[in-house]
């Protein structure tokens, strides 16, 4: 009776947890030089065909390129990153992707897998960005090609970047896209001396704001104001 | 050597000791501008500046630094034509970051800070004192404490009452200057409505020239409530509103009350990856029953030959930036300036138009030059015009 009671309590565990398989990711194309660390630490070059298990780091270099099929998703690894697939897990509705980007940049297209919801998040050591059928860039800055990502700094801030915008981390916090679109028109800087950086977070990332002047109050004091414009408390 | 002299000698050694020479960072910065204005005399005009900057880490990982930036100023004015020279030092900015753990991050900037509140009309200068900048998962957090007594006067900014501008009057060559106390806090909630972000601050300054003995015509004490909606309407389309509430004393024969406001509204729009036009409408308080002029911490003109500041004023901007080329940066605006209100019964509240336009030019990484004209067309008098040259040279 006993051995019969743990059996119906294995079964009930079984059919209530969802199950989930580990899928294996396929290195699609490679140019340059592309390398894999295995288990034991060393440095493989990798080569299409090749599949990546959860936990494997892969590394490019100068003019360097990787496509990987991730379930149905493909990821685009750029030159110079060093990225580490923590985890691709099919269950029974989603399929959970986590890709932890050390440096460098990666595209992501991310496609259904049967029909499944998509689980996709690119994690760095300053933001997670969090996506679902969409096509997006991570590196030092999030471009979203299509969809809607969810940018997550380290602090848990968050704002949602839609297709053509950028989004991007200063401090522990997110800046709003128009920031990176005002950077992206590379404004010539006419003083770079440490008088004209900007420390704070808010100045940083709000929109449309009022830049930090440097020259303020120089050479346009205007004459003493002899008038009293204000009236009387009583 | 005495032994005080010995004791600041070894101080000095131990502090320059304890600093990573290899990663100190300095460089001197030559700003020379010279320019013709076209009003009732035809005048040129010279401004000129030389910038010593040092930067250095004081770690491994460069979270807490020291930077610090003193600069020399030589001027001929187009007005008087006369020659000033002065020395300020700009900056001297202690930097750490006490607190950075997963789910916030407090960083602190103390000694003389640059600062200014979300929308940069009510404070924008340098001061003496401390800024705490928080970023939590909610949002950000800005808190200021400082004091403007110890900056030099003749650029000092802070600008409100007699007593200022007398000041700041002054041919020494380090003046101090008006003797405020500032605190300012900040509370930025991104996306709080939608896409849209929220900015609440609340700035206020009391003078001390009553408080320390200082002789005075007029004390202004004035605090300032500002509220900030910004985000896209569209794709590449923002929008900014603004509003700032003001409050306050001024003291001179008898009190007078200081309540006026400003509002604010902004829409950028980015047309391509290298084309930015805006249109930005400011309206500040008419003088009436119960509103005074708007009296900001820092003086800031509101145009470039239209000096006059931002009380009981209703400006219309539209402008443009275009940057065909990296190298190349074009720049066009248009600007007019009203009254509020009626001044005068039966006449128009029209003031003036500026007309602005500049090209600067990236001539290498160490060399960038801007050519500026400007037309100010006033309604009542001749129009002037200023056309100008600067270099800015890196050494």
């Amino acid at each position: 009776m006993k051995l019969s009671k743990i059996c119906i309590v294995i079964l009930a565990i079984a059919v209530s947890v969802a199950p989930a398989f580990a899928l294996a990711g396929q290195v699609v194309t490679v140019s340059g030089k592309v390398e894999m660390q295995t288990g034991s630490g060393a440095w493989k070059p990798l080569k299409a065909g090749d599949s990546l298990e959860s936990g494997s780091m892969i590394s490019t270099g100068f003019k360097s390129e990787a496509t990987i099929k991730l379930g149905a998703s493909i990821l685009t690894v750029r030159p110079l990153t060093r990225m580490t697939l923590n985890q691709l897990v099919e269950k029974e509705d989603t399929v959970e992707t986590e890709v932890f980007l050390e440096v460098g940049n990666v595209k992501a297209e991310v496609n259904s897998l049967n029909g499944k919801k998509n689980g996709f998040s690119v994690k760095s050591p300053v933001a997670t960005a969090s996506v679902r059928g969409t096509v997006l860039e991570v590196g030092d800055f999030l471009v979203v090609y299509e969809g809607t990502v969810q940018y997550k700094s380290v602090t848990g801030q968050t704002r949602h970047g839609s297709a053509g915008e950028q989004l991007n981390t200063i401090s522990g916090a997110v800046t709003s896209p128009v920031n990176q679109l005002s950077n992206a028109m590379h404004v010539i800087a006419l003083n770079n001396t440490p008088m004209s950086e900007n420390l704070s977070p808010i100045l940083a990332t709000a929109p449309s704001l009022a830049p930090v002047a440097a020259d303020v109050g120089a050479a346009t004091i205007p004459p003493v104001i002899e008038t009293v414009t204000s009236f009387e408390i009583n | 050597m005495n032994a005080f002299g010995r004791i600041l000698a070894c101080l000095a050694i131990l502090l320059f000791a304890a600093l990573p020479s290899f990663a100190l960072d300095w460089g001197i910065e030559l700003s020379n501008e010279g320019g013709i204005d076209f009003g009732d005399d035809t005048q040129w005009y010279t401004d000129n500046q030389a910038a010593l900057w040092l930067t250095t880490p004081l770690d491994r990982t460069n979270t807490n630094s020291l930077a610090i930036e003193g600069r020399l100023y030589g001027a001929r004015e187009a007005e008087s034509g006369d020659f000033t020279t002065y020395l300020n030092l700009e900056l001297c900015r202690l930097s750490f970051v006490p607190v950075a753990y997963e789910g916030k991050r407090i960083a602190l900037d103390a000694g003389r800070i640059r600062t200014a509140d979300i929308t940069g009309y009510v404070i924008n200068q340098s001061i003496d004192g401390a800024e705490a900048h928080g970023s939590f998962a909610f949002g950000n957090v800005d808190a200021l404490v400082g004091y403007t007594g110890l900056l030099n006067a003749r650029k000092t900014g802070a600008l409100m009452s007699q007593d200022d501008y007398i000041d700041a009057g002054t041919d020494d060559l380090y003046a101090l200057g008006a003797k405020r106390l500032v605190g300012k806090a900040t509370f930025q909630f991104p996306e709080i409505i939608g896409k849209f972000d929220l900015i609440a601050e609340a700035t206020g300054q009391y003078d001390l020239r009553d408080a320390l003995g200082s002789d005075y015509l007029q004390l202004i004490h004035t605090a300032y409530g500002t509220l900030s909606l910004s985000g896209p309407l569209a794709p590449r389309v923002y929008l900014t509103t603004s509003g700032i509430w003001q409050t306050g004393v001024l003291t001179a024969d008898k009190d007078y009350s200081e309540n006026a406001y400003l509002a604010l509204a902004r829409l950028d729009w980015f047309a391509g990856s290298k084309t930015k036009i805006f249109t930005e409408v400011i309206y500040t308080s008419a003088t009436n029953d119960y509103f005074s002029t708007f009296l900001p911490i820092t003086f800031q003109s509101a145009g470039e030959l239209f000096t006059a500041g931002y009380g009981d004023l209703f400006k219309a901007q539209v402008g443009g930036l275009w940057n065909p080329v990296d190298i190349v940066n074009v720049d066009l605006s248009c600007r007019a300036f009203m009254y509020p209100k009626e001044v005068y019964e039966g006449e128009s509240i029209y003031r003036g138009t500026e007309i602005f336009g500049g090209l600067t030019f990236l001539i290498r990484n160490d060399l960038r030059l801007r050519c500026e004209g400007v037309m100010y067309l006033p309604k009542d008098e001749d129009s002037r015009y200023q056309a100008s040259l600067k270099a800015v040279f890196d050494l």
